[in-house]
């Protein structure tokens, strides 16, 4: 565990999923970003928390595509990410689920999933990775052709959730699922997470405001404050560090 | 580099435009004739035309195509008084007081102008509801209306045959200080707060209203404002050409201010007399070229449209490369 | 009376689907692309005039020139996204921009055409079959209106069918309601506008047919009213509501014939108003469109 502006953890051999190097960015001239740098293993769990503000979100946008780099690397399984479109991130298994839940509330919900489906080859793996959310998400098969606007926010984010699953993704971006959910909810939600990464060996990188729920569900986090990372390490071991337990954890 | 030098000085400023302008109306009024006095001097309307859209659709943010139909109700309504009575009895069928008189200029473009406010009250309205493309479309459907309203009301504006012998009262003196008297304003009112509003409103709207600015009287107050330079264009172009019908400030027209104020630089007011200046010349010096001629033994046979063809195709371009128009903001 | 309405009716509808078929092809583009193409109403001219070419001077069956003038329509729709479109997307030019450069492509091909062409009416290749006209009691049914109805039909309903239930259809729907998110699902933004224009641009295609057999005449400015009236049929249906915009289109054809036939000949040169009166109203007091739209309604207002 360090305190300090952010590297490769530990020196790691630099086979990780995905690797963010050195990462400066913002929105037109205003620098969010300077000089982030964060790795994700397959298979883990990995949370970027911060207040408000922090960057926790641009990075997501970031490495997602939807906003360009001004320096620095993204390397997502073996390959620099920097110059692809989003949908072209998409394909090589990355998958994003924005804030707010970004779904389609013109659509129903299973067209939702169709489009969460659209990088797949054949129908087969579509009803094949339909079932397998449905066995996650139950809910969502009985509201299956209803507007996906219509739904409540818990069951929103289930949606977000197992349409970024349709994918077939070997990665997966959350940006704050707890987002305006009830505490049982959230937890519900996390359970899921946590679940369709032990089946499925999905990398998740999630970004929360939550400390408690995040650095219970995931085994590392760094913490970004100002648009640079300054601690990171396991989550168990951040969760007594004084710095956490005092700015976020209210201890 | 120019704009740099002048830009802290408003006595340099007002100096150097002031020269500018006297310079261009004397080689306009004594220096030439036909074609190229009609360049000048419609240039110079034209560009206190592209200075109102500047008005709006830069500071304000509200792009409005409106001001054919502005014009053309400043332009009618002034030469109705303007008009001598003799042509007036013949062609027009007007109450009897109106049809006798005949006004000087100065109260006829008073009147003119009066008039094309309350007719850009019809925009002002639509726009506190509406923006982006729905706005611009109602603007043309606008212009579209004002003009048939033109060619329907036969008894006041002669129809689609438009009027006559409309005094010439428009000289380059009146062209250039016209031009001249709307810079110093548009100067002077950009700098005061209420230009400086303005362009927070037309910036964002939500920002200019959390710092407690009334954004629907800004905009009214940017059509007002705008209304009342069109208008005064309106009625120096009739009083310059000599007459009037329901076409000449139609969809066409609209396009080559659009022209204008888009090539020359929408973020500048110097951009607005560029892009007329530009697109000026080249409507009326091209059109021998338009009529077909010969080349080294070759008839080039007549290409009517060649001018739109050839600006329009500029505008695209600059559109995609030079967004910004000529003169650009400084940076 | 009944019979003069119904007659007014049978009149109407070749100019409702012309709007209609318009009407859609602005809708689909303003949804997906997010800009209005103001050079939409020139697409359908040129298919218009290709036909006359193909159809009138080479003497080729109207079958022939029809599709001709489609696949024509299409490619001018691919140039417009490839020239003009894409590369003001892609340098992040603000909605203005792009919309002078629509408008500026709208002036380019209508006075282009204008200057090679010049005004001069043209005849569009009709087959002398289809000049039959039926009569069903007192009303007379031509036959180009039947199978201009029929067309149209057919293609709303294989429109509205590729837009609701095709993988690719659903993908633009998303596309229309959420850019951002629905690139992040792996729909490429140049790969989706490029199937918008090719959809708009034939179905103004198809519109230029439908032009073709209710009016029989082809020539450089005629473009101009029809767009313009047809992305008023869009706004009416509801912007990117497929259904919406035809039936928008429908709706403005029929008022504008009913104004004609109903309208005390004094008032006949205001007919052209009553169809802006129309516009104004339904801004004003329902901009979102007599039905659904599809995409976020804050979008719609700037």
């Amino acid at each position: 565990m360090s305190l300090g502006k952010g590297d490769l953890n530990g020196g790691k051999v630099n086979n990780a999923l995905l690797t963010v190097h050195q990462l400066v960015t913002g929105y037109g001239r205003a620098l969010v970003l300077n000089h982030v740098s964060l790795t994700v293993d397959f298979p883990e769990i990995v949370a970027l928390l911060g207040a408000n503000g922090a960057g926790k979100t641009t990075t997501l946008r970031a490495i997602i595509g939807l906003i360009p780099c001004w320096e620095g690397e993204i390397v997502f399984g073996g390959t620099c990410i920097n110059q692809l479109p989003p949908s072209d991130r998409v394909r090589l298994g990355l998958a994003y689920c924005p804030e707010g839940r970004g779904i389609f509330a013109n659509l129903s919900v299973l067209e939702n999933l169709r489009v969460g489906a659209y990088t797949l080859r054949n129908k087969r793996d579509f009803l094949k990775n339909l079932h397998d959310v449905f066995a996650l998400f139950p809910r969502l098969k009985e509201r299956l052709h209803q507007l996906a606007g219509s739904l409540s926010g818990g069951e929103q984010q289930m949606l977000a959730l197992g349409r970024a699953l349709m994918s077939n993704p070997k990665m997966l971006l959350l940006d704050e699922p707890s987002l305006g959910l009830a505490p049982i909810l959230v937890k519900e939600i996390y359970s899921k997470i946590v679940e369709l990464h032990e089946e499925q060996k999905i990398s998740i990188l999630l970004v929360e405001q939550n400390v408690d729920i995040a650095l219970t569900a995931s085994h590392r986090a760094y913490v970004l404050e100002k648009g640079q990372i300054v601690l990171y390490g396991l989550s168990s071991d951040l969760r007594s560090h004084p710095v956490i337990q005092t700015a976020y954890l209210g201890g | 580099m120019l704009h740099s030098k002048l830009k802290g000085r408003p006595m340099l400023r007002y100096i150097f435009c002031f020269v500018l302008l006297i310079l261009g109306a004397v080689f306009a009024e004594f220096f030439v004739r036909g074609v190229y006095k009609d360049v000048l001097i419609l240039t110079a309307i034209n560009a206190i035309v592209c200075l109102s859209a500047v008005v709006t659709n830069t500071f304000a943010g509200q792009f409005s195509l409106g001001f054919g139909g502005i014009m053309l109700t400043a332009a009618y309504t002034a030469s109705l008084f303007t008009l001598p009575p003799s042509y007036k009895m013949v062609f027009l069928n007007l109450p009897p007081f109106l049809a006798r008189l005949q006004w000087p200029f100065i109260p006829a473009l008073l009147l003119g102008v009066l008039f094309s406010v309350l007719a850009s009250l019809f925009f002002v309205f639509p726009s506190f509801r509406l923006r982006g493309h729905y706005f611009i479309l109602i603007t043309l459907g606008l212009n579209v209306i004002f003009a048939n309203l033109a060619i329907n009301l036969r008894d006041w504006t002669h129809g689609p045959l438009g009027i006559r012998n409309i005094p010439f009262y428009t000289n380059a003196w009146w062209a250039f200080g016209g031009l001249g008297l709307t810079l110093w304003f548009l100067d002077r009112f950009i700098s005061s707060r209420f230009g400086r509003a303005l362009i927070i409103v037309g910036r964002d709207e939500t920002l200019a209203a959390s710092l407690g600015i009334n954004v629907l009287f800004y905009k009214f107050l940017a059509f007002l404002v705008s209304s009342i330079i069109q208008g005064f264009a309106g009625v120096l172009w009739v009083h310059y050409i000599g007459s009037m019908h329901p076409n000449v400030f139609d969809l066409n027209f609209v396009f080559l201010i659009v022209a204008m104020y888009a090539l020359g630089g929408s973020q500048r007011l110097s951009g607005a007399i560029l892009g007329a200046a530009i697109v000026t010349a080249l409507t009326h010096l091209a059109r021998p070229i338009q009529e077909g001629f010969t080349l080294f033994g070759y008839t080039i046979p007549p290409l009517m449209g060649l001018i739109q063809v050839l600006i329009a195709l500029l505008l695209i371009i600059v559109m995609i490369f030079r967004p910004e128009g000529i003169i650009r903001r400084k940076i | 009376m009944i019979n003069f309405i119904l007659q007014q009716i049978i009149n109407a509808i070749g100019y409702g689907c012309i709007l209609g078929l318009l009407g859609i092809g602005y809708t689909i583009i303003y949804g997906v692309a997010g800009l209005i193409n103001f050079a939409h109403g020139e697409i359908f001219m040129i298919a218009s005039i290709v036909a006359y070419l193909v159809g009138y001077l080479m003497q080729a069956s109207f079958i022939y020139a029809s599709i001709v003038a489609i696949i024509t329509a299409l490619c001018c729709g691919l140039l417009l996204n490839y020239l003009i479109y894409q590369p003001c997307i892609k340098r992040r030019s603000s909605v203005l921009t792009i919309f002078i450069a629509s408008f500026g492509a709208s002036v380019f091909l209508r006075f282009l055409l204008l200057m090679l062409l010049t005004d001069r009416r043209r005849p569009f290749p009709i087959p002398l079959v289809f000049e039959h006209v039926f009569s069903v009691g007192e009303l007379r049914v031509p036959l180009k209106d039947v199978i201009t109805l029929g067309i149209s039909i057919v293609v709303v309903i294989i429109t509205v069918y590729i837009v609701k239930y095709t993988r690719t259809g659903i993908a633009m729907r998303a596309f229309a309601f959420d850019k951002e998110t629905a690139q992040v699902m792996g729909i490429s933004l140049s790969r989706i506008t490029t199937i918008a224009f090719v959809l708009g641009g034939s179905l103004a295609g198809v519109a230029a047919i439908v032009y073709g057999l209710t009016f029989g005449v082809v020539y450089p400015t005629m473009g101009f009213l029809p767009g313009l009236y047809g992305f008023m049929a869009a706004v009416i249906g509801g912007i990117g509501n497929v259904l919406g915009g035809f039936i928008g289109g429908i709706l403005l054809g029929f008022a504008e014939i009913f104004t004609v036939a109903f309208f005390p000949p004094a008032l006949s040169p205001l007919r052209p108003l009553l169809v802006w009166v129309i516009l104004i109203l339904i801004m004003l007091f329902k901009p979102t469109g007599l039905f659904k739209p599809n995409i976020k309604f804050e979008e719609l207002r700037g």
